[in-house]
């Protein structure tokens, strides 16, 4: 190898600008992410159901009951029932409930509700799918056949049956200190039935992945099998886990929603979406429209700026849409 | 004869009557079945054959890279260095991968994990089998950049697979090979899937390294221009065997078997005009359903050849993809053992010193 054949491999070699040192995956997608004003308006959005959601976590954090600042449920006031939205204060800016309790409030307070079950619901559901999709894919055969037979089982069982089902299953049931009638049964009846289209995108990304010549190349250094695929296979299957993620909350959201409406999510008296619109849908005719906007247009908003950036996401991780 | 090691226990690696098959749905695939050869140390044993010969079956077996199943290494012995590899646990063949074998591939786009950094992989192959730390293994791996010229090593160390052109991965999957100084390094089409230009500075860079670190090289390969650059010696392959086992110099001059002189006949000579170049008639032979006997009789212009000299009883009538012929009937119904026909020249053929007389006559019409 002369000096002359180097020097000429350079300049072929370095044809794209050598400079800018590791554009990654990840660098590349957040780059074209950061470019796409729909993608930041959304974010944008999220983050705005984030503050408030923490705003909202603040205010039950330090509220206490008889003293300092009044609980939620301190709040009721008969002789505020049913005032419509008005700008005469922050508190009946959307109005009031039958329990002359500020929407707004309540909103805000949903908005907390309806962010975590979609976070803590994905964060069973999303781990869950990324390593039994991985597990099937990498190593085959049994394993595969297994986990193919488990989701499509849970497939072919209707989800809101199934989350029904779990959340009469869960009633009365207390594990690790936690009461599983409520809200945290909530989170794991969502997250176990999540999992399934998770883990079919991550199986047949794996089957194709398992094949590639880095894998062999990882075998033929000497890795074993439970390292190839922590390094070599599941790193490449990421991104499926984060657009499922950013899709999965919406999922969960509408799914909380759902269910607290049938009465069957959050505890009795927790303000949530679902219990708002459950609550709003008698007052209806009554032209006590407030309520039930408020929680629809609030929840419209998020699972619009989600399902948008979840949208983005995959396509700035898309390696295909490279540069277009 | 250089190179040629017949005495076991004496080349680097030793591969005695090696049968790896295939066990599908459809039947059993005897991918290899019956291989011998040895890479001698510090040489290039190269392993010629067209797709789907059973060459890097072989190469594979080796390091037990196979999907077992289907795969299963049915009988044989591989020994590197007088240590048995077929006998190992799967957790002393991973020490071994990597450790005393290194492998390159023949694709360099897909050989390197996309969302790590050069660099990283190669220290990561290090510290596998080096126990260092991470300072050292990214020393280490800047240093086997350099050693595969890699300019500015130091910067490429950082970037990412796809910063670099399809030579230059090459030449990061060459020092990840050689990240453990491995004894053997086995190649499997290294140079396939690149330009003319960076596949000769590749096979330099292969000749340089294994002058330099006494690297045995089994060069897997269906390019023979390959082979005449770099290889010591030669094992032709067809059909799951191999059919003729010499030094590279020896094949290129004279070589034995029907069916690699066939390849030479479809190749074109330089100096040599007006002279249609030869096919190989019919073609690779299922490995689900073999000929009988020798592999290679449907396909021999050989065969046909010593057949019309023989008494019709000795001789039977084959059907083959281009119609019958007649072929001899220790052909049809007796498989050639690999012996040696001349000194350190081992052929199967039932009729090796017919077909080195039925190739001679071309040269002497171009002398007329």
């Amino acid at each position: 190898m002369t000096m002359d054949a180097i020097q000429h491999q350079t300049s072929a070699g370095g044809a794209e600008p050598v400079a800018q040192r590791g554009a990654s995956l990840w660098a590349d997608a957040r780059r074209r992410l950061a470019r796409d004003r729909w993608a930041m308006l959304c974010l944008g959005i999220i983050a705005f159901y984030v503050l408030l959601a923490l705003g909202g976590a603040m205010y039950e954090a330090l509220a206490a009951p008889e003293g300092g600042i009044p609980t939620f449920e301190e709040t009721i006031n008969f002789d505020q029932s049913y005032r419509p939205p008005s700008l005469d204060s922050l508190r009946n800016l959307l109005g009031t409930d039958w329990a002359g309790r500020s929407v707004l409030l309540k909103t805000v307070l949903g908005a907390k509700v309806s962010l975590t079950v979609g976070l803590m619901s994905n964060l069973i559901a999303v781990p869950l799918g990324l390593m039994l999709g991985a597990a099937a894919g990498y190593f085959g055969r049994r394993t595969d056949a297994v986990i193919v037979w488990l989701y499509s089982t849970m497939a072919s069982v209707p989800g809101i049956v199934l989350l029904i089902a779990m959340k009469y299953a869960f009633k009365n049931v207390t594990f690790l200190g936690l009461n599983l009638g409520g809200i945290h049964g909530l989170y794991i009846a969502l997250g176990v039935t999540a999992w399934v289209g998770t883990c079919r995108y991550v199986r047949a990304e794996v089957m194709k992945v398992r094949e590639l010549e880095y894998v062999l190349a990882a075998r033929a250094v000497g890795r074993g099998n439970v390292m190839i695929l922590l390094r070599h296979v599941l790193p490449n299957v990421l991104h499926l886990g984060i657009i499922s993620f950013s899709l999965g909350v919406v999922g969960a959201i509408t799914a909380e929603v759902t269910l607290s409406y049938l009465g069957l999510g959050v505890e009795v008296g927790m303000p949530s979406w679902g219990t708002m619109i459950d609550g709003a849908r008698m007052e209806l005719h009554a032209g006590r429209w407030w309520e039930l906007a408020s929680a629809v247009g609030a929840m419209f908003l998020l699972v619009l700026a989600l399902n948008i950036f979840g949208d983005r996401l995959r396509d700035a991780l898309d390696p295909r849409l490279k540069n277009v | 004869m250089m190179g040629m090691n017949t005495q076991p226990g004496d080349a680097l690696l030793e591969i005695r009557d090696l049968r790896t098959h295939f066990f599908t749905d459809d039947g059993v695939v005897k991918a290899v079945d019956g291989v011998s050869f040895s890479v001698p140390r510090g040489k290039t044993f190269a392993l010629v054959g067209e797709s789907g010969c059973g060459k890097s079956v072989t190469a594979f077996s080796i390091l037990r890279l196979l999907p077992m199943p289907p795969a299963r290494i049915v009988s044989g012995s591989i020994h590197l260095d007088g240590r048995d590899l077929l006998g190992l646990s799967p957790g002393q063949m991973r020490q071994v991968r990597g450790g005393q074998v290194g492998m390159i591939f023949q694709e360099p786009m897909s050989s390197l994990n996309p969302v790590f950094t050069c660099g990283s992989q190669i220290a990561e192959a290090v510290m596998l089998h080096a126990r260092t730390s991470a300072r050292e293994a990214r020393r280490r791996a800047i240093d086997l950049l350099a050693k595969v010229g890699i300019p500015e090593p130091a910067q490429r160390f950082g970037e990412y697979p796809h910063q670099l052109s399809g030579g230059m991965r090459q030449r990061v999957m060459i020092a990840m090979a050689l990240s453990c100084s491995p004894r053997l390094l086995i190649a499997d089409e290294p140079t396939t899937a690149l330009d003319v230009t960076t596949q000769a500075q590749i096979l330099d860079l292969l000749g340089d390294l294994q002058e330099r670190e006494n690297l045995g090289i089994l060069l897997i390969t269906h390019d023979l221009a390959v082979v005449a650059q770099t290889a010591h010696v030669v094992g032709v392959m067809y059909a799951s065997k191999i059919v003729e086992l010499t030094s590279a110099a020896d094949l290129f001059s004279r070589a034995l078997h029907p069916y690699t002189q066939g390849i030479f006949r479809s190749l074109p000579r330089l100096g040599v005009r007006g002279r249609r170049l030869e096919t190989l008639g019919g073609s690779v032979p299922n490995p689900l359903n073999f000929p009988t006997g020798c592999k290679f009789h449907p396909r021999c212009a050989t065969a046909r050849m010593v057949a019309r000299t023989m008494n019709e009883s000795d001789t039977v009538v084959v059907t083959t993809e281009t119609g019958p012929v007649r072929v001899p009937a220790r052909c049809a119904s007796q498989e050639p053992p690999l012996r040696q026909e001349q000194p350190g020249h081992s052929v199967a053929c039932w009729h090796a010193r017919a077909a080195d007389q039925a190739d001679a006559p071309p040269a002497e019409e171009e002398q007329q």
